[in-house]
């Protein structure tokens, strides 16, 4: 067995061709239905009532993109507000989380019983939404103001407890050599733990950074401002303007041609704009999934 | 050593600057040192729409802030200013019309009057921002004494039955909007199909007389669908619904469980499906306005009104053609589709009242809430009629029935010379339930109606793709009387009794 | 400089102490022969504590969980007082306080309902389902991407299988009508060209399932098999080595290795699923069902239910309502699985 010897880790070795075969197939299934969805957003709403979805659009129209982008500088500047909250959020929330995680996680630490049930409780009862919005508006004064779609989402109890089994794995013996060296909890923390849990973290931030992407019930409840709204906010609002459009033309004769309206191919559009970029992010985070560079490495 | 300061400095300065952010609760706003504020001020200055704001411009100028479903326009502050300008000569007021998207409006405006929030104005209704459902939480303010003072000339603008509705124990909660108001089937025609199958719209005495025709287009033409069926019209004709799951016969006034008095149009629902007249995906189909956009309905079945075919003619750019069914009806709650209502926690009532008042009677004010600016906006064709320029910024026309006087609003294109005057005839010469008045407080049985909130939803167009109506039908009706129908109904009996008996 | 404290601190003890007796309370409730042996462990405790206590270090890390304790303190503690609401008929002139008491009102629509019994056997089937066949997915999933040795396969895999996870409900449930319609459906004409009848899914609530499952898993697993994924990473390599000069076969690594290794990870998620086993993911059963009626009697679920019956009526006590008996569940269900993972492994255990 050559390999015994595979220091260098297993670039080498061979991929069984029935997991190529595994992945491929699935992959198809994953992105056949994705097909469907972008097609969709490039055919006309009329041929999609008449003939349903396909896999390529039959007649390629592009009504829906013209009404998301009629206004390019709103949803430039809503994909500022996102990236903004997203990065922020994404950053401080696994910071907080992590450095509480660790806390747990530590041997030494005498509460983590009662800490872990003070950190889980939430998860299971909650007051609703009108006590938070009472406090969020009215004593807190978040309305209109990015932190509130910063603040109140930033603690992930389900991440804080993911990231706690993570470090509860490493190797005992790495702190106490460096506790030998006189290492404080945060230099431990900071200097050892971290670097040793890129894989978790990573995978943290992208969980985390996904969730606040996506976000806009929180933008519906506090932002008033058109220059604050984020970027999933909007198209909810321009999916929402266009129902009520449609609906008050029952009601009144039309002012525009609704011919012209997008409908079910905006909402595929939407998607299609929204997801785009953090498709592009997620090999940013995939690059701390690499192989070998966890405590093997520290401790040779 | 020198990184163990950096990181334990780290973790302080996170710390305390979240200390900071979260912690200075009652302080005024300018004290808070957001740690991480956005580059975009811009959104500082909106003018608050939380408690105290206008507390401070109380001696110049009160503003009145009304909440209404809607698309917020482009050009929303500029038109707001001018009209308050206008406003301000009237009546020294200010008006903050806050626009928020129908979607949202809901969930919006409970938290917000749950909250204690301190608007003045809002929009309510049976199927948004619930009349109701405000009214179980002590939501809107009794306004009988205001709208006698300050209200008097939008009231006389009104049928006499129409501020029954919003009347609760005889104190008045809100002032309903005038638009169409009494309720007459009615179906709009393709002119072509019309003309192809001879089908004459006047011979029409029941809905059931337009099913020979149905049946040429089920033979005939593919690819449309011969009925969009939008009402119950064979149970309207007979029955009015009271505190949603009691039935009312129009003739005897006898109160029956709803359930029972819908299988009648249950079986032609079952026989219309069957016959090919309604879609085959009923089902399942969630939004059919691409279809409707595209003219693939024959027939619409739904609820009349003046200059209806005209409407359709202009909006869907082909000819239609229009018949009433039953005569005209004002039912014990018609009216309730739009109204306003004061919040019970506004801090200017007597404003409210007197703001709504000039709204709803003043013709050029209404007007420039609706069409903005005459040259930017909008172009004058004649007297009463006017057109909005292509791409305009500005249109909050189609919403004029959810703002005040629909016939005060100036005529649009496709719209007739008279069109208003036929509506208010309409809706005044309707016959009026014998009911009109009566209000159903649901309080004793909210839990019953919930659950029957729950079983309807689960029937709902299950009649049309059944094999066996018979058993769907009682099925149906066990599992209503089981989420405690008969209390409901008896509930109603009771309270039409009271209210009889105190008349 | 940093050499273990020898200060003690007597608030600190007592709070151990206090902590220990609410532990042994619920020995006692659990059994009195076990009385005894909590005691020992109290005093036994006590002593540890005396010898091994490290103010500094535990006020060190004190300080790290520090933001998060203020974060969850205001955002999740604070708000938690409107769990009265369920209690009270709420009156907006009066406030969340001066409401009058409702006591069990806010109850009854839900429990008094033929349908409660449905929609919660449903819940927690489906949930229950959802979570056993997510975690061994999503491990296996994880296991067969752990395989791929090329990183850059690896990384074209990982971003392709987690793309419908991007995917919102509504999306996923215009894809299933896609496949699911009757008439023009993808599913009914690939019957049909095998000459098999098609069949009205909408109308056939005992396929619907496995209709959600497999959209569920489909959904989900890609990015769930990640943190399993991350897990396997942490896996130290030498293991393998050993294992591989002693002969050990593929399967019988991922057997003896890699499985053991992160079960860990797999308990603890499990726990965490089983925390929300009686919140059903509205999205999903609200969307990809089309809320047509026919299919309730296996895909109607608590929340989907609440929202049914609160739809235009209901009022903010009753949907509270609802949402306690939710969370008082869930903290039950939630509490008796911690107790059984501590019986048989205690590292693994939440608290």
């Amino acid at each position: 067995m050559k390999r015994a010897m595979a220091n260098v880790k297993n670039s080498k070795e061979k991929t069984g061709i029935w997991v190529h075969l595994f992945f491929i197939i699935f992959g198809f299934i994953c992105i056949v239905p994705f097909m469907i969805v972008v097609s969709a957003s490039f055919s006309g709403e009329t041929d999609l009532a008449v003939n349903g979805f396909s896999v390529l659009p039959r007649k390629w129209d592009f009504t829906a993109y013209a009404y998301l982008f009629k206004n390019p500088e709103t949803i430039v500047n809503a994909y500022i507000v996102t990236i903004f909250i997203t990065v922020v959020g994404t950053f401080l929330g696994v910071l907080f989380m992590s450095m509480a995680a660790y806390c747990l996680a530590r041997s030494n630490f005498r509460f983590t019983g009662i800490l872990t049930f003070y950190i889980f409780f939430p998860t299971l009862f909650s007051g609703g939404l009108v006590p938070s919005y009472i406090i969020n508006t009215q004593y807190l004064h978040l309305t209109d103001r990015l932190m509130a779609l910063i603040l109140p989402t930033l603690i992930n109890v389900f991440h804080i407890i993911m990231l706690r089994t993570f470090f509860k794995q490493l190797p005992e013996s790495l702190f106490e050599a460096a506790k030998m060296d006189g290492a404080s909890e945060y230099h431990i923390f900071f200097r050892i733990a971290i670097p040793l849990s890129k894989p978790v973290i990573a995978t943290v931030a992208f969980l985390g950074a996904l969730i606040k992407w996506n976000e806009w019930y929180n933008a519906m409840l506090y932002i008033r401002s058109d220059e604050l709204v984020p970027l999933q906010y909007m198209l909810q609002r321009m999916m929402n303007n266009l129902r009520a459009l449609l609906d008050a033309m029952q009601n009144a004769p039309a002012m525009v041609n609704i011919q012209d309206l997008p409908g079910e191919n905006l909402r595929m559009a939407m998607l299609v704009v929204a997801i785009g970029p953090m498709m592009m992010v997620f090999p940013f985070f995939q690059k701390y999934f690499t192989r070998g560079m966890t405590v093997g490495a520290v401790k040779g | 050593m020198k990184k163990r300061v950096i990181a334990t400095l780290l973790a302080g300065v996170m710390t305390m600057s979240l200390l900071a952010a979260c912690g200075n609760s009652g302080a005024p706003a300018e004290k808070e040192s957001a740690p991480a504020k956005s580059e975009t001020e811009a959104g500082e200055e909106t003018a608050g729409n939380e408690a105290g704001e206008p507390a401070e411009e109380s001696e110049e100028t009160i503003t009145i802030k009304w909440c209404i479903p809607g698309d917020k326009q482009p050009d929303h502050d500029m038109v707001l200013e001018d009209v308050n300008k206008k406003i301000k000569e009237k009546l020294n007021l200010e008006l903050d019309l806050d626009v928020i998207p129908q979607g949202e409006f809901n969930d919006r405006m409970k938290l917000a009057s749950t909250a204690g929030e301190t608007f003045d104005l809002v929009f309510t209704a049976n199927w948004l921002n619930s009349f109701d459902e405000n009214m179980s939480r002590d939501a809107f303010l009794p306004i009988t004494d205001l709208v006698a003072q300050y209200g008097q000339d939008m009231v006389a603008s009104m049928p006499d039955w129409l501020l029954d509705v919003a009347k609760v124990d005889g104190e008045l909660y809100a002032i309903p909007n005038q638009q169409i108001i009494a309720r007459q089937m009615g179906v709009v025609v393709r002119k072509d199909m019309a003309e192809k199958y001879g089908f004459n719209m006047d011979s029409m005495k029941s809905i059931r007389d337009i099913e020979p025709f149905l049946d040429e287009i089920v033979k005939n033409e593919t690819g449309i669908f011969p009925i969009d069926k939008r009402t119950e019209a064979l149970y309207e004709a007979s029955y009015e619904t009271v505190g949603t799951y009691a039935s009312v016969n129009k003739e005897t006034g006898e109160v029956i469980p709803y359930s029972e008095a819908i299988a009648d149009q249950m079986r032609l629902d079952n026989e219309w499906y069957q016959k090919g007249y309604i879609r085959e995906d009923i089902a399942t189909v969630t939004d059919n306005s691409a279809d409707v956009k595209a003219n693939r309905y024959a027939v619409s079945l739904s609820s009349y009104k003046p200059g209806w075919s005209a409407e359709y003619t202009n909006r869907q750019g082909m000819d239609y053609v229009e018949a009433s069914v039953e005569g005209a009806y004002v039912g014990a709650i018609s009216g309730i589709e739009t109204m306003t209502a004061v919040n019970i926690n506004s801090e200017h009532p007597e404003e409210a009242v007197k703001l709504l008042n000039l709204v709803y009677t003043d013709k050029e004010i209404f007007n420039e809430l609706l069409f903005g600016i005459e040259g930017t906006h909008y172009n004058v064709v004649s007297e009463n009629h006017v057109e909005v320029v292509p791409d305009a910024t500005y249109n909050f026309g189609p919403n004029a029935w959810r703002i005040g006087n629909q016939f005060n609003a100036w005529y649009m294109p496709g719209q007739e010379d008279g069109l208003w005057e036929a509506t208010d005839k309409l809706n005044k010469e309707a016959t009026v339930s014998a009911l009109r008045g009566f209000t159903f407080d649901q309080s004793n049985v909210q839990a019953e109606m919930a659950q029957l909130a729950a079983v309807a939803a689960e029937y709902k167009n299950g009649q049309f793709t059944t094999n066996d109506i018979e058993a769907f039908i009682t099925e149906y009706q066990g599992k209503m009387e089981q989420a405690g129908i008969l209390t409901v109904v008896d509930e109603v009996n009771r309270q039409i009794e009271e209210w009889k008996s105190a008349k | 400089m940093f050499r273990a404290s020898g200060q003690k601190s007597n608030t600190f003890l007592e709070f151990c102490i206090i902590f220990f007796a609410g532990k042994l309370l619920y020995t006692a409730i659990n059994g009195k022969d076990k009385v005894k042996e909590g005691w020992d462990k109290v005093k036994r405790t006590a002593k540890k504590v005396k010898r091994k206590m490290y103010l500094k270090d535990n006020l060190q890390l004190l300080s790290l969980a520090l933001p998060a304790i203020i974060l969850l303190g205001i955002f999740c503690y604070w708000p938690m007082f409107g769990v009265i609401l369920a209690f009270k008929d709420y009156k907006v002139p009066k406030g969340i306080f001066g409401s009058p008491w409702a006591g069990f009102k806010n109850f009854e629509f839900f429990f008094q309902s033929q349908d409660a019994w449905r929609v919660t056997r449903n819940t927690l089937a489906l949930n229950f389902m959802f979570i056993v066949v997510g975690i061994i997915c999503g491990v296996v999933f994880a296991l067969i991407m752990f395989e791929v040795k090329k990183a850059r396969h690896v990384k074209v895999y990982q971003t392709v299988s987690i793309i419908p996870s991007f995917l919102s409900w509504v999306a996923v449930g215009y894809i299933v009508y896609a496949m699911l319609d009757p008439g023009k459906g993808i599913v009914n004409q690939i019957l049909a060209f095998c000459g098999m009848e098609g069949i009205p899914w909408y109308s056939e609530p005992k396929y619907w399932p496995a209709i959600l499952l497999i959209s569920k898993i489909w959904q989900s697993v890609g990015l769930g098999s990640i943190i399993y994924y991350a897990a396997l990473m942490g896996v130290d390599a030498e293991l393998y080595e050993a294992a591989e000069i002693d002969g050990a076969k593929k399967l019988q690594k991922t057997w003896y290795i890699s499985i053991p290794q992160i079960v860990p990870i797999i308990i603890i998620m499990g726990i965490l699923d089983i925390g929300k086993i009686f919140r059903a993911d509205f999205g999903l059963f609200y969307n990809v069902t089309r809320n047509v009626g026919a299919l309730y009697p296996t895909t109607d679920v608590i929340d989907t239910y609440v929202f049914r019956a609160l739809m235009t009526q209901g009022n903010i006590g009753m949907a509270s309502a609802v949402g306690l008996f939710q969370s008082v569940v869930c903290f039950v269900t939630l509490m008796i699985t911690n107790i059984i993972v501590k019986k048989i492994s205690p590292e693994n255990a939440l608290f």
